[in-house]
């Protein structure tokens, strides 16, 4: 008789987001020189809040693993506040031997690796990436920063290639927006500045606003910011935050924006166009 | 994000206020003078804090902000009508009356324009704060983070042309923005 194809291949393969039972690997990685080039870096910032910030950065750092981006994201909140490990929740891997590290190991995506920095670190360009991650041919990886969101810090910071900035819609926090933009652009003028709105009433009134911001900063700075949509704090990023479970991992994502935020910044950063996004 | 030993169950009302409170005594250096003041007919405060300088009534609201509201004015009402009452019961030291009151909301979640009614509705400067309840019965923890502060973006506190207080309010001064940047984004981004 025929042998019929078996239905249960394992939950690994039904699943493309199950943890992955593979062996741990040494969970203090041996480090390797690495060129600049070879590094990207993106910084988010929300000067208002770090709760929706970390929130940000942690659906990001799982959306560049979903596109195979290998990623380290290096935490500068201080250690209690609202920490990536925190909203990780329970796909977090705890290292043992160093507790300011974790890993995420996802089921048929690279490692996301996070590292808790110290209290009055400042970011800078690694020069060094763990050896297990260079062994396995990532032609480039990804740092994610969660920065401290205060000015001292990012003007202390080494420069990102890339600054998201998160802000309200009220007139001092977009004129902290302005602030933080212009310090940005001032640690490298060639980094690229997206902006997302927070909790706009609709996407539509983010995009109105968003022109009129757009179009000060270009005729004071002389850059271009790239908008990136309009983040609604409904009850699903609500909920996700609470049980710390990613909306990028949710089937449910609801309409909170912070999936397509993601999504949108992805694609811009892979098609290497910024220029779709700008304001006209 | 602090974290808590014992259980803290987010619906258990007086349990979250006394949380809040140790956020408000170990983040924001407050004096929690007392807890449940009043009465649910006449009006409530959930926590009565000072910093020295201001009387803090602080509503902690796990539901609607509409209730929360409603029950942060019923409760300054309660204090501004019992204030002799509360004159014989607290020494000067414990709670100075003549201190000006600010209003302290703590919600799950606030609408988007919540911070720009309240600056035009109220003459009493209200704080907004986001509370958050994590983790399990055993092991919870909580968020609690300030919405930018209503009180901030009043005339009364930044005079209009005082950028340098402007500047020092919102934690910019490194940014080295202009007297003329702010003026132009005013002017350019007014009303919005």
């Amino acid at each position: 008789m025929k042998e019929r194809p078996k239905l249960g291949r394992g939950l690994e393969e039904v699943s493309s987001h199950f943890l992955s039972s593979e062996r741990p690997r040494d969970t203090q990685p041996d480090l390797t020189p690495m060129a600049a080039d070879k590094i990207r870096s993106i910084g988010v910032c929300h000067p208002d809040s770090r709760l929706i910030q970390s929130c940000l950065v942690t659906n990001l750092a799982l959306e560049l693993a979903k596109r195979q981006h290998p990623v380290m994201v290096q935490d500068f909140l201080p250690p209690g506040e609202a920490s990536i490990r925190t909203l990780m929740g329970t796909i977090v891997t705890q290292d043992e031997q160093a507790p300011d590290q974790a890993l995420i190991r996802l089921y048929g995506l690279p490692e996301i690796l996070i590292s808790q920095s110290r209290p009055g670190q400042v970011w800078k360009v690694p020069t060094l990436v763990p050896e297990t991650l260079a062994k396995e041919g990532y032609r480039k990886w990804d740092h994610l920063i969660n920065l401290d969101n205060n000015l001292d810090f990012l003007c202390s910071s080494d420069a990102a290639s890339d600054y998201i900035l998160i802000t309200q819609t009220g007139d001092n926090p977009m004129l902290k927006a302005y602030a933080y933009l212009k310090a940005m652009h001032a640690r490298h003028s060639h980094s690229q500045l997206y902006l997302a709105m927070d909790d706009a009433p609709t996407l539509k009134d983010a995009e109105r606003l968003f022109n009129r911001f757009g179009a000060f900063v270009k005729k004071h700075l002389g850059i271009s910011v790239v908008f990136l949509g309009n983040l609604i704090q409904d009850e699903t990023l609500q909920r996700s935050i609470v049980e710390r479970r990613p909306l990028v991992l949710a089937r449910e994502r609801g309409e909170t924006g912070m999936a397509s935020i993601c999504t949108r910044f992805l694609e811009i950063l892979e098609s290497g166009d910024t220029r779709l996004m700008e304001v006209e | 994000m602090m974290r808590f030993l014992k259980p803290l169950t987010p619906s258990d009302h007086g349990e979250m206020a006394k949380a809040c409170a140790q956020w408000f005594r170990d983040e924001l250096g407050l004096k929690i003078v007392e807890y449940n003041l009043g009465n649910a007919f006449t009006g409530s405060i959930d926590i009565l804090a000072s910093d020295g300088k201001h009387l803090f009534l602080i509503t902690v609201s796990s539901t609607q902000i509409e209730e929360a509201l409603l029950r942060s004015l019923t409760g300054l009402w309660w204090f501004s009508a019992n204030k002799t009452f509360l004159a014989r019961v607290f020494s000067k030291t414990e709670l100075d009356l003549t201190l000006p009151q600010q209003i302290m909301i703590l919600a799950p979640s606030f609408p988007p324009e919540a911070k720009a009614i309240f600056t035009q509705a109220l003459t009493v400067p209200v704080r907004l704060f986001r509370y958050m309840a994590f983790g399990s019965e055993t092991n919870p923890e909580l968020f609690i983070e300030e919405l930018v502060s209503t009180h901030a973006a009043q005339p009364s506190v930044t005079r209009a042309d005082d950028f340098d207080a402007l500047r020092q309010e919102l934690g910019i001064e490194k940014s080295l923005l202009s007297d003329e940047e702010i003026r132009d984004f005013k002017s350019t981004m007014g009303r919005i």
